[in-house]
C-alpha cells in the first residue's frame, strides 16, 4: 500500500527521548504526541483500517512528497526526483505541509489534512527583558546540544561555519559539547577574488574556539559544476535557494572527499546555523548589478517572520543537499523554535537587534569582533562588493529564468508554467482532498 | 456594514496597481486575471497582498483562504474577504453577493 522512498534519516525527540514510537491508533493521541516532538522527520506510518498517515516535522526541515497511483499505492519520498524518475508525473506530486499530517485511505479514496503545530501559537505579545529572554534561549540551546552529543556524539561532527554570528554560535556550542569538531567554510576562488570577509571571519572564529578549520575553495567552473545537483536536491529553482544550495553542495562534496563513507560507520553529522534568520526575520533584500535578486515582502517584522518561517516549507538547500551524499544535518536553532518564536516583534525588527540578542545569548562563547561585523551572505562572501556565486551564475547566463528551465528539465516538468502553482507563499503544493483521476503514473505500463 | 465584493475589488485593484506598478493600459490585467501565473504578483508580493487585506478590512485570513484556487484573482479574493467579513456579523448586516460571479462595473 505504501512504497517508501524516504531516505533522509529522521532525527527527532520528545523531550529527552530520542526517536520515540509515534502511535497511530487514534488521531487525537497522535496530534497530542506530535505536538511534543521537536527535530526533523518525515514519517509514513501504517494506521488502523488500512489507512496511512504521513507526518512532517513542525518547521518542514525534512521534505515529504507523495503521489497516489490508480491501484491505491501511496508513494512517499523526500526527494521529488525519486518520484518523477520512475515515471510519476510531476503534476500529480503533492507535499505534506510543515507541521501537518495527512491521513490517507487509498481504497476508500479519502484524505484528510490536519495541522498539529502552529508557529503563531508561540508568539508572545508582551516583551520580556532582553537578558531574560536570551538566558532562556541559551539554557535551551545548552540542553539541546547535550542531547545531540548524547545521541549523536559518536559520529564525525562537522560545523558549516560561514563566519557569521549564527554559525559561529553553533560552532562554539558544538566545541563545548562534542569531543571533536571540524569546521568547514566555503570560499569563492575566482582569479579576481581576494579572500572574502566571510572566510577571514571564519578563520578568526575557528582560532578563537580552537577548532580545526577546513577551507573549501571553489572556482567558477566548480560552482557551475555543482549547479545541477543543487537544483535537483535543493528541490527549488528560486535564486536565493539555489545559490545557498550551491555552497552546501560544495561543502558536502569536500566532507565526503575528506573521509569517504566506510561500511558500518555512522554517517557524518553536520551542524549548521540555519533557521535563525527566519526565526528572527533577519534578512534584507539583496541587489546585484542593479537588480534586486532576493526580494522580501515590504511588511512589518512580525508578518515578515511568519512568511519566512512558512517559507521553510519549500526548498531543501541544507538537509536535501547534504542528504544525497549520505550526510545528516541538524539545525540546532530549529530545536529552540518555541523560545525563538516567543520573542516579540520589538526584539526582532530594530537596527542591530540580532547582534544585541546574540551578544546576550552567546556571552563569553564568541569573540567580540563578531557582534560588530556587518552581515554578509555566504554565496557572495562580502558585504561591500559583488562576487562569488551570484556573479558567477550571472556571467554564465544562469539567471532566474534559466534556473526555472533547468529545474523543469531535471525534474521532468512537462509544462514549466505548472511551477507557479507548485510553490506558493513559500509552501509546496499540498492536497486537501482526494484527486480522482489525477493520480496516474507515467511509464511503460501507462496508456 | 460589510463592504460589497465590488468595493473590496476596487480597493484591491488600487493597491495592486500601486504596489506592483501595473499600468492602466495593461490589457491582460482585469478582475479575472491570474495574479500569480501572469506575473502581476510575485511570491513576496502575495505576503504584501495578504497584509493589505488583513489591515484594510480587519479580517483574518486562514490557510484555506489563501491556498484556495479562488485566491488567485481579484474577483476570487474579493469573494473570500467578503465571505470572511459576512460570517462574523449577523446575516442581516451582510450585503452583496458572490463576487466571483459578479463582473465589476466598466470591466
Amino acid at each position: 500500500m505504501v512504497e517508501s522512498m524516504l531516505r533522509i534519516r529522521n532525527l527527532y525527540w520528545a523531550d529527552a527521548r530520542f526517536q520515540p514510537t509515534v502511535p497511530t491508533e487514534d488521531t487525537g493521541g497522535l496530534t497530542a504526541m506530535l505536538a511534543t516532538l521537536r527535530g526533523q522527520f518525515s514519517l509514513a506510518l501504517p494506521a488502523p483500517r488500512d489507512t496511512l498517515i504521513l507526518v512532517r516535522d513542525p518547521l518542514g526541515v525534512n521534505k515529504l512528497f507523495f503521489a497516489i497511483d490508480e491501484a491505491g499505492t501511496v508513494m512517499a519520498a523526500n526527494y521529488l526526483v525519486d518520484l518523477v524518475s520512475p515515471g510519476v508525473p510531476f503534476e500529480t506530486v503533492y507535499s505534506v505541509p510543515a507541521g501537518h499530517f495527512v491521513e490517507i485511505d487509498p481504497h476508500g479514496r479519502t484524505l484528510s489534512l490536519r495541522r498539529y503545530f502552529h508557529p503563531d501559537a508561540a508568539a508572545r505579545r508582551e516583551a520580556p527583558a532582553l537578558d531574560a529572554a536570551a538566558r532562556r534561549i541559551r539554557e535551551h540551546l545548552e540542553l539541546w546540544f547535550a542531547r545531540l552529543a548524547a545521541d549523536l556524539g559518536r559520529r564525525r561532527v562537522c560545523v558549516s561555519l560561514s563566519g557569521g554570528l549564527d554559525s559561529s554560535m553553533v560552532a562554539a556550542l558544538a566545541t563545548k559539547h562534542f569531543s571533536s569538531v571540524t569546521a568547514y567554510t566555503y570560499g569563492y576562488a575566482g582569479s579576481d577574488a581576494p579572500e572574502s570577509e566571510d572566510v577571514r571571519s571564519a578563520r578568526r572564529v575557528a582560532d578563537f574556539l580552537g577548532v580545526s578549520l577546513r577551507f573549501v575553495p571553489a572556482t567558477p567552473d566548480e560552482v557551475l559544476g555543482v549547479l545541477e545537483d543543487a537544483l535537483c536536491y535543493g528541490q527549488d529553482w528560486r535564486e536565493f535557494n539555489v545559490h545557498c544550495a550551491i555552497v552546501n553542495e560544495i561543502i558536502a562534496r569536500a566532507i565526503v572527499r575528506d573521509a569517504p563513507p566506510a561500511g558500518g560507520e555512522e554517517p557524518p553529522l553536520v551542524l549548521t546555523g540555519d533557521l535563525m534568520n527566519e526565526l528572527l526575520a533577519d534578512y534584507a533584500p539583496l541587489s546585484h548589478a542593479g537588480r534586486e535578486i532576493y526580494t522580501l515582502p515590504r511588511v512589518g517584522p512580525e508578518r515578515l517572520r511568519a512568511a519566512l518561517v512558512q517559507g521553510l516549507d519549500a526548498g531543501d538547500r541544507e538537509v536535501g543537499v547534504f542528504g544525497h551524499h549520505g550526510i545528516d544535518v541538524v539545525q540546532p536553532y530549529g530545536l529552540v523554535v518555541d523560545q525563538l518564536l516567543s520573542l516579540p516583534a520589538a526584539f526582532i525588527g530594530g537596527e542591530g537587534a540580532k547582534q544585541r540578542l546574540a551578544r546576550e545569548i552567546a556571552g563569553e562563547l564568541l569573540p567580540s569582533f563578531l557582534f560588530a561585523r556587518t552581515k554578509a551572505r555566504a554565496q557572495i562572501g562580502d558585504a561591500t562588493g559583488p562576487g562569488g556565486i551570484v556573479s558567477t551564475l550571472q556571467r554564465a547566463g544562469c539567471d532566474a529564468r534559466w534556473l526555472r528551465r533547468a529545474f523543469s528539465r531535471r525534474l521532468v516538468v512537462e509544462d514549466e508554467r505548472s511551477l507557479d502553482g507548485f510553490i506558493r507563499l513559500g509552501r509546496y503544493r499540498f492536497l486537501r482532498e482526494f484527486q480522482h483521476g489525477r493520480n496516474r503514473r507515467h511509464g511503460p505500463e501507462a496508456d | 456594514m460589510v463592504p460589497k465584493p465590488t468595493e473590496i475589488g476596487e480597493a484591491l485593484e488600487r493597491f495592486l496597481r500601486s504596489a506592483f506598478s501595473i499600468r492602466e493600459g495593461d490589457s491582460g490585467f482585469d478582475w479575472d486575471a491570474q495574479l500569480y501565473d501572469s506575473g502581476f504578483v510575485d511570491s513576496a508580493g502575495v505576503v504584501e497582498l495578504i497584509d493589505f487585506l488583513e489591515s484594510t478590512f480587519d479580517v483574518g485570513l486562514q490557510d484555506d483562504d489563501v491556498f484556495s484556487d479562488e485566491f488567485t484573482t481579484i474577483n476570487g479574493i474579493s469573494a473570500i474577504v467578503h465571505q470572511r467579513l459576512a460570517t462574523r456579523v449577523s446575516p442581516d448586516e451582510a450585503t452583496g453577493t458572490d463576487a466571483a460571479r459578479v463582473a465589476p462595473p466598466d470591466r
